[in-house]
């Protein structure tokens, strides 16, 4: 069919198929800015303007745009950028990226229709573009100031604002109920600067993003935003049923069909045993797992795939390939499936290692410190609490996608959406009978990744069929198979049993957990071990004792998801500490400070847990606390929340509202920062002729600002703005080796590692300088200002320097690389606070206001720190209050879908406010600690524990769906 | 097997009608929610028939004595409705929570009745207004009658109702996961003098219902999931629709 339509004010003719959607026929016009979030329109990242008005392309047939004017994101790319551009940037309001050309073009529709708008205005424009980075706080103060710069107005330079403290950094403070803190914005960081933490040049300022220019203009950034020539797609068939044997697959006629090109299943690809989890080499057991298998373990299990020209032949193809099943009984539930009774999901002869196959067991992990039953019978009280919590998904908007295709050498390349490349290449090559050396991985931009990415999930199946094929193949996740075949948050049962002497300190912590793998272990093992490692080391007490089973059931698989352990076990250890605080009739805070760790303090049971846990034998010195802000992070909480309303009986009972009670919750939160002695970054910089650098690092920016961080990290070594600094990441040919963007790693092990290869450039820039400048001591010299400069005040600038070391003397190309692994694992500490509203009536609980107050070290960029922690709180309430699997009679996800599975979206938000309040972590680079997954942490405890606060009912499991907080309060007395 | 056979864009209701009766064809509003399904099944053979160049939208106002009535028509997108200021206040706040922004651009009136969701609250809403509707070569008949039948057929043309006059009066009240969600139970009330109102429910029954007196309500029997139970579901329509004839009657 030929259609007519304005594109970019350009008029286009053009020939459709009848099935392509309009988003299809936008990108294969080149406008790539217009990206896949689903099929049917709810993510809005695809969002363009039609005739004047924001709409989603994905749920619209092409042929309807006959006759309509359409404007993307580069109609307005110009050399500099459009003043909606400018405020993203100067804003920081994208991470990602993947979804702001649409909320750019928005923003254009809003502000020529309404120059003033209110911010209801703004938050209902963005209503429609789904954002997990975010939390919609910058883009939403990015509109603002648009729109202020096209009133004609000044904005004032956007950046943090400095708080004085209210502590002296080691004791609480009374607040003053009258403090009501800074009036600023809440997109603003709140910084509280230490006096240990030295002013900088670069870090600690609120630089702009380096990739922040492309990705307000949509240009190509993405995996499929690049496309090589001949390039099939992919589609892969799933299972229907949620436990079966396949007895035979008859892939006869689909082979047939034109327009395919191979189909591969178990018949006829290799069976090698594998564990997806992208982890350290050697990846934890049991290796569960082959590519094509002929048993499914859960609906969606892979079953075939098929390479074909487009995506609706190799769709049709899959309906082709006749499968026959045999169907097995099926189990979800973590306790259910140990029963005797229960189906055997692995009963396979070639997966070794698993704990106890005939009764699902995948491991049982345990570790003791102390003597937790003496500890126990010696306690004047012992609590005992058990805690459901639920499987969720990490939704990234940019779904997994893979291109893979042999090179000219016939090598294998795999341009993928990964957070661990270097883990991919090793895992991917004896799955396809390759060398390491014949397989390169390259990671774009990637749109979200939040641990899903953290798996060799989809680059298996694109590489046998590039193979097979010897074309270029991409495979796309659709919005369906993200739910039921990428990864999810474990759910978990969790009973702590806790001993407790009159006074209150903590004498003895037992945590026991039953952790649900789903089908395959990937990350069962090291998840669980997190939260053993998180439940039990954020209080001090004698004795502890970790007991856990990790199981199989036929759930969709769980994986790695941003806390990785911690949100459940902290969900959990609040709740529990919360509860015994109020049975011996104590201030929850009190009773908790009384027992949390302090600085000095031994981490007691960590050493026990984790991928490389050591016996106590073998153990000389704990790991200890050698920073904690706590207090501080609390008395800034307390004064944002308005903390002393908790003890009004006339704000928790509003009079003139019967049916509603109110409530402030607080949690203690505890992170760590890398995984000691396991990860690994790696870092190398050179210097350019007119003296900036290229800075190459394995690490991958998932849109956290990593690549941001980083670099600003060697602009403050090597006295450069960061603008000087090019930084690439990541291609397992050209750049060092990282483990991977995940254990709040990167900027403490992949930011020290760019520290060190800067100081080794610094130092041979200086021995040069000390030549040129004929001075005697090369470290007398200062690097700043993009100038060597000695104590006489002579100076030669850096691009001098450069030229003579590439033109005229002693020819060299100054460069230095390095690569960092800690024994450390500095803990960030952070305040939760949560003000929540609730209906007694309904069991309706509303999120007023979320507040995180953050011992982050030293934050290297304010802005993306803020930023992490706004986009890591919108998750967590997520997880609190609305996200959850729902399952049918077959054990089939019913809800796999954005809506029916309800994310977040801008007009719905509570109100945030972050603080960055700083320490100097010594052994972090310029004092950093980790920030990205503690956001993660405290929300569901919070908003747990203001329920109690709102209503006296103590709640054990999440959601805090309507119908489960009615269920509990309609049996209590309020 | 391709999922899309044939696209057509009539020009006029009567060749919209005749390429309707065609085996296989689809009657296309904005497509929001007919296109995804559509495209899943890539053997349907579907034949799109997109009524976006027959003439039916706008929005009109017609006054007759004291009466004024306003006829959206079916092709109206659900953002002109927001943008209208001949639209009740209540509407344009339905039309907000119905959808997010960048589908109601896309999703029209007409294809919001004919899709009937029992979790409408902008159907709902004109529900409690005792909206009627047009159906092409037929007579106006009112909105419930529509939801209530069993196989409806025809090309909705228009929606219509009685403008609010002054003194009545309109609320409504939700229950969902979050504040703009899809809600498990929704209330819309409407009152057009003191003293007698009707109330819509969503979330109770296949359509959305229209309850006149509150012992109507013991006669619910919802279908639950995994959102709301059932008895949760007739709770929450006791707790919503007492609370919205409060405010109408306040």
């Amino acid at each position: 069919m030929k259609i007519s339509f304005s594109l970019n004010e350009q008029q286009i003719e053009t020939e459709i198929e009848l099935h392509e959607t309009l988003l299809q026929l936008l990108r294969q016009r080149g406008m790539i800015s217009v990206r896949y979030g689903s099929d049917s329109g709810e993510t809005g990242a695809g969002a363009v303007l039609i005739d004047g008005k924001l709409t989603s392309t994905d749920c619209m047939l092409a042929a309807q745009i006959d006759g309509h004017d359409v404007i993307t994101v580069e109609w307005f790319n110009k050399p500099e950028l459009h003043p909606i551009q400018a405020a993203f940037v100067a804003t920081g309001a994208m991470q990602s990226g993947y979804s702001t050309p649409a909320m750019i073009l928005g923003t254009w529709e809003l502000l020529n229709r309404n120059p003033n708008p209110t911010e209801h205005e703004v938050r209902d424009m963005l209503s429609g573009i789904l954002d997990r980075e975010t939390a919609y706080v910058k883009p939403v103060e990015a509109v603002m100031r648009a729109a202020a710069l096209m009133r004609g107005e000044t904005n004032e330079p956007f950046g943090p604002v400095y708080l004085p403290p209210l502590t002296d950094g080691k004791n609480p403070v009374d607040v003053s109920p009258t403090d009501h803190g800074p009036d600023a914005s809440p997109a603003v960081p709140r910084v509280v600067p230490s006096k240990d933490v030295p002013d900088m040049a670069v870090v600690g300022k609120p630089e702009v993003k380096v990739d922040a220019v492309r990705l307000v203009k949509g240009n190509p950034a993405f995996t499929d935003d690049f496309e090589e020539r001949g390039q099939l797609i992919a589609k892969v068939l799933r299972s229907p049923h949620a436990h079966a044997n396949i007895i035979d697959i008859d892939d006869t006629k689909a082979v047939a069909l034109p327009g395919v090109h191979a189909v591969i299943h178990y018949k006829n690809t290799p069976r090698v045993k594998y564990a997806s989890g992208g982890q350290s080499w050697p990846n934890p057991h049991p290796h569960d797992q082959v590519s094509f298998d002929n048993k499914v373990r859960h609906v969606g299990d892979r079953v075939a795939a098929v390479a074909a020209e487009t995506k609706e032949i190799a769709q049709a193809a899959l309906d082709l390939i006749k499968v026959e099943y045999e169907i097995l009984p099926y189990v979800l539930d973590e306790i259910e499936t140990m029963e005797p009774d229960s189906p055997v999901i692995h009963d396979e002869a070639d997966t070794e290692e698993i704990y106890d196959a005939d009764r699902n067991i995948v491991l049982r992990i345990e570790a003791e410190r102390g003597d937790v039953e003496k500890g126990a019978i010696e306690a004047d009280h012992v609590f005992e609490d058990t805690f459901k919590v639920h499987q969720v998904q990490q939704v990234p908007i940019e779904p997994h996608i893979s291109v893979a295709w042999l090179d000219s050498d016939e090598r294998l390349v795999v341009r993928t959406a990964t957070q661990v490349p270097f883990h991919v290449r090793r895992m991917l090559a004896p799955l396809i009978g390759r060398d390491i050396k014949d397989v390169r991985v390259i990671k774009p931009r990637i749109g979200g990744g939040f641990g899903a990415k953290q798996e060799m999930l989809i680059e298996d199946i694109v590489a046998h069929l590039a193979i097979a094929t010897r074309r270029p193949v991409k495979l796309e996740l659709d919005r369906s198979e993200e739910f039921i075949a990428s990864r999810s948050r474990h759910p978990q049962t969790l009973t702590f049993t806790t001993g407790v002497e009159d006074s209150g300190k903590l004498v003895s912590q037992k945590l026991r957990l039953i952790g649900n793998t789903g089908p395959y272990g990937t990350h069962g093992q090291t998840v669980q071990t997190v939260a053993g490692l998180r439940g039990l080391t954020s209080y001090n007490a004698e004795n502890k004792k970790f007991d856990c089973d990790v199981v199989y059931t036929n759930t969709p698989v769980a994986g790695a998801y941003r806390g990785y352990g911690a949100p459940q076990a902290e969900f959990a250890l609040e709740a529990h500490m919360e509860d015994i605080a109020h049975s011996l009739g104590k201030d929850p805070i009190e009773f908790k400070r009384q027992n949390w760790v302090k600085v000095g303090d031994e981490l007691n049971i960590a050493p026990h847990l984790g991928e490389r846990a050591v016996d106590p034998e073998d153990i000389d010195e704990y790991p200890k606390i050698t920073s904690n802000g706590i207090e501080e992070c609390i008395a800034q909480g307390k004064r944002s929340i308005k903390w002393h309303r908790k003890d009004d009986p006339e704000w928790v009972s509003p009079k003139d509202q019967p049916n509603i009670r109110r409530g402030l919750g607080f949690a203690f939160c505890m992170h760590g920062t890398a995984i000691p002695f396991l990860d690994m970054g790696g870092c190398s910089i050179k210097i350019n002729d007119d003296g900036s650098f290229n800075m190459l690092v394995g690490a991958t920016d998932l849109g956290t600002g990593a690549d941001t961080v980083l670099g600003q990290i060697a602009a403050e070594v090597l006295g450069v703005p960061l603008s000087d600094i090019q930084v690439y990441s990541s291609d397992t040919d050209v750049t060092p080796f990282d483990t991977g963007a995940y254990a709040s790693s990167t900027t403490y092990i992949s930011g020290t590692a760019a520290k060190l290869a800067a100081e080794k450039v610094r130092e041979r820039i200086k021995e040069r300088a000390a030549k040129m400048l004929n001075i005697k001591e090369p470290c007398s010299i200062e690097l700043r200002d993009r100038k060597a400069i000695a104590p006489d005040g002579s100076s030669v600038s850096i691009e001098d320097i450069a030229m003579e070391a590439f033109h005229l003397e002693d020819h060299e190309q100054i460069m230095g690389t390095a690569s960092y692994v800690s024994p450390e694992c500095p803990a960030p500490f952070a305040a939760q606070f949560a003000e929540i509203e609730m209906d007694i009536d309904t069991g309706q609980v509303t999120i007023i206001k979320l507040v995180m107050a953050v011992d982050c070290g030293v934050a290297i960029n304010p802005v993306t720190a803020s930023g992490q922690v706004e986009g890591g709180m919108l998750q967590a309430l997520g997880y609190a209050h609305c996200e959850e699997y729902a399952f049918d009679e077959t054990g089939k996800m019913i809800n796999d879908s954005l809506g029916p599975y309800k994310i977040y979206r801008a007009d719905e938000m509570p109100d945030f406010e972050v603080f960055l309040v700083q320490t100097m972590e010594d052994s972090g680079p310029f004092g950093a600690k980790a920030v990205a997954e503690i956001p993660k942490d405290g929300v569901a405890p919070a908003i747990r524990n203001a329920i109690i606060n709102a209503t006296g009912v103590a709640i054990n499991e999440i959601p805090f769906t309507p119908e489960r907080v009615w269920q509990k309060i309609r049996k209590s007395e309020i | 097997m391709p999922s899309v056979l044939a696209y057509h864009r009539p020009q006029s209701l009567d060749e919209a009608q005749k390429l309707a009766s065609e085996k296989n064809a689809v009657l296309i509003g904005g497509g929001t929610l007919v296109i995804p399904q559509v495209l899943a099944n890539p053997s349907s053979e579907t034949e799109i028939i997109d009524l976006q160049s027959v003439g039916l939208a706008g929005i009109t106002s017609e006054s007759e004595g004291s009466e004024t009535s306003i006829k959206i028509g079916a092709m109206s997108r659900l953002s002109d409705l927001i943008n209208n200021d001949k639209i009740p206040h209540l509407l344009q706040e339905l039309c907000s929570k119905e959808l997010p922004s960048t589908l109601r651009t896309q999703a029209t009136i007409g294809g919001t009745i004919a899709e009937r969701s029992s979790e409408s609250i902008l159907l709902s809403g004109f529900l409690a207004l005792n909206a009627e509707i047009q159906i092409h070569e037929k007579n106006w008949i009112p909105l419930n009658e529509y939801l209530q039948s069993s196989s409806p057929t025809g090309i909705i043309t228009a929606i219509k109702f009685s403008s609010p006059s002054h003194d009545s009066n309109s609320c409504f009240h939700t229950v969902g996961r979050t504040p703009m969600d899809v809600p498990i139970v929704s209330a819309v009330g409407y009152s057009e003098s003191k003293g007698k109102f009707q109330v819509s429910l969503t979330g109770v029954a296949e359509v959305p219902t229209l309850i006149t007196a509150a012992d109507e309500l013991a006669n619910l029997n919802p279908q639950g999931d995994f959102r709301g139970s059932s008895d949760y579901r007739k709770h929450l329509a006791s707790v919503l629709y007492k609370r919205v004839s409060e405010e109408l009657q306040a």
